[in-house]
């Protein structure tokens, strides 16, 4: 009995710490035609000022396009028929944390560093299916053909 | 034996499929401020950086090492990525204001900028600011973290009077943890007493 009242309370106090623990890391800032983001599995329409969290899936349809800031500074945009996964991002100055791991699984987008490439380019990876990008600065545009 | 070689050829080609699944092409272009990284491209089959202006690379899967950089024309890149490049939102707008000594108040001359800041909120019709306060090294870093702090909602207070919207507004202090100018501790350094305010 004992042990169930607090499994019980374990049970509901987890998800409030796991959604204290994340905060948004970047920002919807312009949308065109299609734009979804997945998160916990959820697709849902995007839009202008929308917040971003780890792990969330971007996707653009046919003619739709999409631009985003991170806390950092970096700015991505994606092109048409594109999908990326921000696997990982952490951005804690004051602690000296760093990271960033996106995934891009289909599409074309431009990347342009924020502060973590400046302060420490080797956080940074983006992967393709095929490949790892390392970044020393600045801008690039990648495309992905399936 | 047939029933072999057929699922024999039957995986071979499935292994085929897979492994040509995809391809990739990265290509390094100049920063709005005509500036130009550097960019290396690694998979199982080798590696290869680009850092020359338009300089592409081809993957064609994981194991076959990325092809020899090849240099794209303005109209190539202009015909694959015209989607993505127009989606870029604008760069975001920063203003630094410095603070007198051991203090939060703004000197005279980054007072001049206040009206500058707030027109850049309006214009942008922002709903994305940041503002984190920072210190020279002079005094202990638990106090410095504290005087940073007063100095970014001295920065808030100034930024809501003038009609921002609290809620679109994030505050962080890094006390003296990131010098604008590397000095040893108990330095005084005008360019450190500062706030930087970030508008997206």
């Amino acid at each position: 009995m004992k042990i169930s009242v607090i499994c019980l309370i374990i049970a509901l106090l987890v998800p409030c710490f796991a959604k204290a623990d994340t905060s948004s890391i970047g920002t919807i800032k312009n949308t065109k035609g299609e734009v979804t983001v997945v998160r916990n599995a959820a697709p849902a329409p995007a839009h202008i000022g929308d917040r971003l969290y780890p792990e969330d899936i971007l996707q653009t349809g046919t003619n739709s396009s999409t631009g985003i800031i991170f806390e950092d500074n970096t700015m991505l945009s994606l092109g048409p028929d594109t999908e990326i996964i921000i696997s990982n991002y952490v951005f804690a100055p004051e602690k000296g944390l760093f990271s960033m791991i996106i995934q891009m699984i289909k599409g074309t987008a431009s990347y342009l560093s924020g502060i973590i490439g400046q302060q420490s380019p080797e956080a940074v990876e983006f992967q393709t299916p095929d490949a790892t990008i390392g970044i020393r600065g600045t801008q690039f545009l990648v495309k992905v053909e399936i | 034996m047939k029933k072999i070689i057929s699922l024999f050829i039957g995986s071979v080609l499935f292994l085929a499929v897979s492994a040509c699944g995809t391809k990739s092409t990265v290509v390094l272009v100049p920063d709005p401020d005509g500036r130009i990284g550097k960019l290396t491209v690694t998979n199982q089959g080798g590696k290869q950086t680009l850092e020359e202006a338009n300089q592409s690379v081809q993957i064609k899967n994981k194991k076959t090492a990325p092809g020899i950089p090849v240099k794209l024309s303005h109209d190539e890149i202009a015909a694959v990525f015209s989607d993505a490049l127009d989606a870029q939102p604008l760069p975001p707008a920063k203003f630094i204001l410095y603070f007198l000594p051991d203090s939060n108040l703004l000197t005279r001359k980054s007072e001049k900028l206040l009206p500058q800041i707030i027109q850049t909120i309006l214009k942008r019709k922002s709903h994305d600011i940041v503002i984190s306060g920072h210190t020279d090294t002079v005094g202990t870093k638990e106090y410095n973290y504290r005087l940073s702090l007063e100095r970014a909602k001295t920065m808030f207070d100034i930024l809501v009077a003038n009609g921002a919207v609290p809620n679109d507004i994030r505050i962080t202090s890094h006390g003296e943890g990131n010098l604008l100018v590397k000095t040893p501790d108990e330095v005084a350094e005008p360019k450190n007493r500062r706030v930087e305010v970030v508008i997206r």
